[in-house]
């Protein structure tokens, strides 16, 4: 807020306080917006990025699929085969009601091993699925769950990609 | 090997740029002036003091040839600043924006400059002598900030990054300021602003580079990854490198197979093209201040007391204490850099061997 002089009544000098948007008359076209607005959950406007071809009703019966591939699994004790099953082809612009499905298949495959075994599956794991498992490990963490045994995942990841799947995790536009 | 440049009452250094010789540096020490300085060996001696902005000056280029240096900034103006006798003497450039500028760069040929803005688009300025005027014209096509730009070694096209998580190239070819087109690999005679290729990615691309040769573009992205877009075949070939660090800011060549990136990490790191690029190693490993000397067992048992931590960290163990934002070469010979300087948001500007 600035004092500045304008005329008064009688021709007398009145100091008023003007404000900013009087005083910079160039801010107020608010034309288009800084950046577009991006929300985190979903795709933006902007990134177009790979269309999925599946809809929500396809998703949900294809996890329920990949659910029971996964079951068979690890009640053989194959946590590294059915992680695989659990992270191929991820959701990455379904709904919300999918991705959370997703999420919590594959937060039940990492909260089924045993944490001495965690750092073998890791370092046999994809760079990609490197990514995508970190992407995993901070949606499990959302809910407050099995925070024990993904802190460990975590730690484990973290040993081989370094803070760069963490970044990924949290900068990356599609959101698992 | 490098020499850490300090400069008195500068807590903070936006953008630097070198003139043709290395002998002045021109630095933004993060408020809306200019900075010259004078270096002889180690040491920093002020000049001049450009005080024409209002706002944070984001963006220096100093142009070798013409010795112009042309300064863009958060005011939504840009400024070609000529030395006369003693003194540099600026010159308004109209760039038609509405937000705030934030990169500039010298064409090759210093007969245009490029700027980029927070308005989604690009003004490309060149000089007209009949109105002794310099006039800008708009490459428009992004869909947010554009965050840096990049001019081809051939002086037609130009490269943007932009925080639309997408980087371009744009044919820059001005009629009558370029007198024939030259051969490029990709978009050659293409008009004015038209778009030549689109690489998509993941996130916020932070800045872009073109290899010595214009055949590689490299660019530098906010999720930690670099991707090299390589067009000397006609068609966009990219890889992309996922790297273990945190996201970097920028990036320079310093000859076809190697690249500098800097950013938050303090230290410039180098990739490799050997069959394939990869990271190569980190410049600075870290045995600068802050790194562990000889504790006496009382001073860790004090620290563990207090700190809670045995060792009484505060330093960074990087030269840099804080991010780095800027890159320039230094030192050129040939084709290849061989010193680069880096400055940061710890006010430090340091040069290093390639």
């Amino acid at each position: 807020m600035k004092l500045t002089e304008v005329p008064g009544r009688a021709g007398s000098i009145v100091n008023v306080h003007v404000t900013y948007r009087e005083y910079f008359p160039s801010c107020q076209q608010q034309e288009q917006p800084f950046h577009s607005g991006a929300k985190r959950e979903t795709m933006s406007e902007e990134y177009e990025g790979q269309q999925s071809t599946k809809t929500d009703a396809q998703w949900s019966s294809e996890i329920s699929g990949r659910e029971k591939a996964v079951q068979q699994q690890t009640n053989v004790g194959n946590i590294a085969g059915a992680l695989d099953q659990a992270l191929q082809d991820p959701p990455y612009n379904a709904g919300e009601a999918v991705r959370t499905k997703n999420a919590a298949l594959v937060v039940s495959v990492l909260s089924a091993a045993k944490e001495k075994d965690i750092d073998g599956i890791v370092s046999k794991l994809s760079d990609d699925n490197l990514d995508l498992l970190m992407k995993f490990v901070y949606k499990g963490l959302e809910t407050g769950e099995n925070s024990n045994i993904l802190l460990k995942w975590h730690e484990s990841v973290f040993g081989k990609t370094g803070l760069g799947s963490i970044v990924r995790a949290l900068a990356e536009k599609r959101a698992v | 090997m490098s020499d850490i440049g300090k400069f008195p009452g500068v807590s903070s250094i936006t953008t630097h740029a070198w003139n043709a010789d290395g002998t002045k540096v021109a630095i933004c020490p993060n408020n809306n002036e200019i900075h010259i300085y004078k270096k002889t060996g180690n040491t920093y001696a002020l000049e001049h003091k450009l005080t024409e902005h209002d706002q944070v000056v984001t963006g220096i280029d100093w142009a070798p040839k013409s010795n112009r240096i042309v300064s863009c900034s958060q005011d939504r103006n840009a400024y070609v600043w000529t030395l006369t006798g003693n003194e540099w003497k600026p010159v308004l450039v109209i760039l038609r924006i509405n937000r705030a500028a934030t990169h500039v760069k010298w064409s090759p040929h210093e007969n245009k400059f490029a700027v980029a803005c927070g308005a989604n688009l690009v003004s490309v300025c060149s000089f007209e002598s009949d109105h002794d005027w310099w006039v800008s014209k708009h490459i428009k096509n992004h869909t947010s900030t554009v965050t840096h730009i990049a001019w081809h070694p051939s002086n037609a096209l130009l490269a943007t990054a932009s925080t639309d998580y997408k980087a371009r190239i744009f044919s820059a070819l001005i009629k009558g300021v370029d007198k024939s087109a030259p051969t490029v690999p990709m978009g050659t005679k293409a008009p004015f602003g038209q778009l030549v290729a689109e690489i998509p990615t993941d996130g916020w691309v932070q800045s872009v580079a073109w290899s010595p040769s214009g055949n590689v573009l490299a660019l530098t992205n906010q999720d930690s990854t670099l991707h090299f877009a390589d067009i000397s075949s006609g068609q966009v070939n990219t890889t992309v490198v996922k790297h273990r660090d945190l996201p970097f800011r920028d990036l320079l060549f310093t000859s076809e197979a190697q690249l500098v990136a800097v950013g938050h990490d303090c230290t410039p790191t180098t990739f490799t093209n050997a069959g394939g690029w990869k990271f190569g190693k980190k410049v600075d490993a870290g045995e600068g201040a802050g790194a562990q000397k000889a504790q006496t067992a009382m001073n860790m048992f004090k620290n563990q007391d207090s700190l809670g931590s045995a060792a009484n960290e505060t330093k960074l163990n990087t030269k840099h204490q804080n991010s780095i934002s800027c890159i320039q070469a230094f030192k050129i010979a040939g084709d290849k850099v061989s010193q680069y300087s880096t400055s940061g948001l710890d006010g430090a500007l340091i040069i290093w061997a390639a």
